[in-house]
């Protein structure tokens, strides 16, 4: 018998530590049933045909977010067998109020009662069987980062499963609400059966105002009218509105549900103090600022380069040599010339350069993942929302968008973490203009040859700009395409913790996993095609000098599109193209079309094509064109389809294209 | 009867699901969270405010009778970081000032 177990809880109370102890870290990313987003799904150790699926944390069931109504969507049609609350035992209030609520699904159910070693480290004592009789449903204590409770936990789920518990309605309400509930659910019974909704559900979403569930219930205007009055009539007597008396009657509930079953001293547990105490510093009035700007400039130092760089190049080193041992192989062999070529100079070059930056990407994402798990986060939110929100964004943007400083492949896919699709998607769109390590060599090669005595003011003002221009951006998108009301922020600050060891390693392996993928994927394909319009000329016949391919046929016709920018030459039109695969590509095709053998000598050649101003202009729009298809498919990924991605790439275009029009017209009059 | 009451009442009010701001932000008397300093708590007395921040103020446990300690302020002076049931939550003022609260003293 197949099971599915669906996994359920507030955010940060330990969902995806649990699912990794479940399924030993085995994940894909599946379709669970009539739902349209991506869950995180995989096999349950040693239980064959048991599968788990994650879904994203939240608070309640409510309405407002879309992405509480996506999870809602999964639990009610697509009938999981069995839900696991998972419930964060040292803030048990907050937590249980969702329990209230995925009681009512009908689904049978199981409490996993988390972080038991820290509620026993404090003296606090939980009637565990009290508590599992009051909500009927079995209740299971666990410690999801110490890996105990865990087998229990499956087999109480698996055996629910079986025998079909579910949990039984319970009376959290009393008085007018109650019989508010009790009208309207018999008011509803047919409907609910028919478009197989859960009736006792459905009443209470009704009472809440649910709009949507009124119309999925098809209820007919004499009925909504009713429920209407019924509401109405509950609301004159308690003397406040449903929504308010909803959520009253609830925490009511838990409030004395826990008096008779949680057994503690006053005051707060160690780790409350303990946070509190780091908070002090962390979020202190004015070392906050410093201390986060601190910790971040460690991550990229450490990142871009000590760690990351070193095993870089050690990496690159060893693609080097494989490159160089089948290229003998091949000359070996005395395969065709055209074939060698598109091996090593093909797929080996643009692979290869691509693969040496998955290091780098490894130790980002470990470092990222200490300081998300360790609860870090968050308190950046805090910090910066301020700033943030006078360009239409939250405090939480700003994350995602220091990591686009590295590389923006990962910094898109961190806006994940973002709570609504708005600021993903704002935030998304901005992350190429920070301006990212690939296009380092660009800055390096061209500072070095234009402006030997100024390199770091070129620099800091390439940045500088990149930052500039997302700023103008994001507030023009904040008054026009992003307009909608931001999600409030409310955000909860979780305990610090110490980051478990198994779920940084399974984050960075998950990353590095995409970004192989995507190597051997997409940009192997590219790659190919790139060398086959470099090798060939329109009659397809394998050219000698690059001059004649289709490359430089291309190159020459977009030519003219950069000619009001300053640098009208088809070897520049044609660098910005091959740009496309990785930005590094600009400075080697720029090598490649003017022949050059050394740096040197392609600095002299550079002299020939570009000018100091000209220069300037071609790195302001290599720092704000299109970033690299890798981007690209992230961006598809992320805003989920190809059209999103093609009108992000215009965009770019267009602001690279305007602004270097400008930074080109107003130079030419200065100097 | 009944029925003649209850037309009449959805012509005059054909809102009814999303009351207008008014009739929700009225003030019930006491004071706006926002304008308590760090260290001060107060019991929530009423939560004011709209649609989906309303929902998630009270889904979050800020409900009337509720006891809450402004623990601080962020360093740009906003948002503010609350201590209710047993955990912190952060919150805007803009929309802690939907909240009001009787001050509890020290």
């Amino acid at each position: 018998m197949n099971i599915k177990i669906a996994l359920v809880g507030n955010p940060s109370s330990g969902l995806t530590t649990l699912f990794n102890q479940m399924t030993g870290g085995i994940q894909h990313s599946g379709y669970f049933s009539t739902a349209k987003t991506a869950t995180k799904e995989g096999p349950v150790k040693k239980h064959k045909g048991v599968s788990v699926i994650e879904l994203p944390g939240l608070y309640s069931l409510s309405s407002y977010s879309k992405e509480d109504l996506s999870t809602r969507d999964i639990l009610v049609n697509g009938r999981p067998d069995v839900i696991i609350n998972i419930v964060d035992a040292t803030s048990i209030e907050r937590n249980l109020y969702l329990t209230l609520q995925l009681m009512e699904l009908d689904i049978p159910m199981v409490l996993a009662l988390n972080m038991m070693d820290e509620v026993r480290n404090n003296g606090v004592a939980i009637d565990l069987a009290r508590l599992g009789e009051e909500l009927t449903i079995p209740v299971v204590p666990i410690s999801a980062s110490k890996n105990e409770g865990i087998h229990d936990l499956i087999h109480s789920a698996i055996s629910t499963a079986h025998h079909n518990i579910r949990p039984q309605k319970i009376d959290f309400c009393s008085g007018y609400v109650h019989t508010a509930i009790h009208s309207i659910s018999h008011l509803i019974e047919e409907n609910a059966a028919q478009v197989q909704l859960p009736i006792r559900f459905c009443s209470t979403k009704l009472v809440e105002g649910d709009e949507l569930i009124m119309d999925e219930l098809k209820l007919p205007e004499p009925e909504r009218d009713i429920i209407c009055h019924i509401v109405e009539d509950m609301e004159t007597h308690l003397e406040t509105d449903r929504e308010a008396a909803m959520a009253d009657m609830r925490y009511a509930f838990i409030e004395n549900l826990a008096k008779k079953t949680i057994f503690k001293e006053a005051g707060m547990t160690k780790e409350h103090l303990r946070s509190l105490k780091i908070d002090a510093v962390l979020t202190h009035k004015y070392f906050a600022l410093p201390i986060f700007f601190g910790i971040m400039f460690l991550v990229f130092w450490l990142t871009f380069a000590v760690v990351g760089a070193f095993l870089s190049d050690v990496f690159s080193y060893g693609i080097d040599y494989f490159t160089g041992f089948v290229d003998g192989l091949l000359s070996q062999a005395s395969v065709s010339d055209a074939l060698h070529s598109l091996i090593i100079d093909g797929v080996f070059a643009g692979v290869g350069s691509v693969l040496s930056f998955l290091p780098i990407i490894a130790v980002l994402f470990f470092f990222l993942s200490i300081l998300e798990d360790s609860g870090y986060m968050p308190r950046v939110a805090f910090v910066m929302d301020r700033l943030l929100r006078h360009l239409g964004l939250s405090g939480r943007s700003i994350v995602p968008m220091l990591i686009g400083f590295g590389c923006s492949v990962p910094a898109i896919m961190a806006t994940r973490s973002l709570p609504s699709q708005r600021d993903r998607y704002m935030t998304t769109i901005l992350i190429p203009f920070m301006s990212c390590s690939a296009k380092l060599p660009i800055y390096a090669m061209f500072t070095s040859v234009f402006f030997p005595d100024y390199e770091a003011f070129v620099l800091i003002g390439l940045y500088i700009t990149g930052i500039l221009i997302s700023i103008l951006s994001a507030l023009l998108f904040k008054n026009t395409l992003f307009s909608g009301n931001p999600v409030p922020f409310v955000l909860v600050l979780p305990h610090y913790r110490i980051p478990a060891a198994k779920s940084v390693g399974l984050r960075m392996w998950e990353n590095v996993k995409g970004f192989i993928k995507k190597a051997f994927t997409v940009i192997f394909i590219a790659t190919i095609v790139i060398w086959v319009l470099q090798s060939f000329d329109l009659g397809l016949n394998m050219v000698h000098s690059s001059d004649d391919s289709m490359l430089a046929s291309l190159g020459k016709w977009a030519a003219p599109f950069f000619a009001p920018l300053g640098f009208g030459d088809w070897r520049a039109a044609t660098a910005l193209i091959t740009g496309l695969s990785a930005k590094e590509a600009v400075v080697s095709t720029l090598a490649v079309l003017t022949g050059a053998p050394d740096t040197a000598a392609l600095g002299m050649m550079l002299h020939t094509i570009f000018t100091p101003l000209t220069a300037f202009v071609f790195l302001c729009f290599c720092l704000l064109y299109v970033p690299c298809i890798a981007t690209l498919t992230a961006i598809r990924r992320e805003m989920g389809g190809t059209m999103a991605a093609v009108l992000v790439a215009f965009f770019q275009i267009a602001v690279a294209w305007i602004v270097s029009f400008m930074i080109y017209q107003i130079g030419s009059l200065l100097f | 009867m009944r029925q003649i009451r209850h037309q009449h009442r959805r012509q005059q009010n054909t809102t009814y699901h999303k009351p207008p701001a008014s009739e929700k932000t009225l003030p019930c008397g006491f004071v706006p969270l926002d304008k308590l300093k760090p260290g001060e708590s107060g019991i929530i007395r009423c939560v004011g405010g709209q649609g989906a921040l309303r929902r998630r103020l009270l889904d979050m446990g800020l409900t009337p009778n509720t006891k809450i300690m402004v623990r601080k302020i962020a360093p740009f002076g906003d948002p503010m970081e609350l201590s209710l049931r047993n955990y912190e939550l952060t919150l805007r003022r803009d929309d802690a000032r939907q909240i009001q609260v009787e001050e509890v003293p020290q």
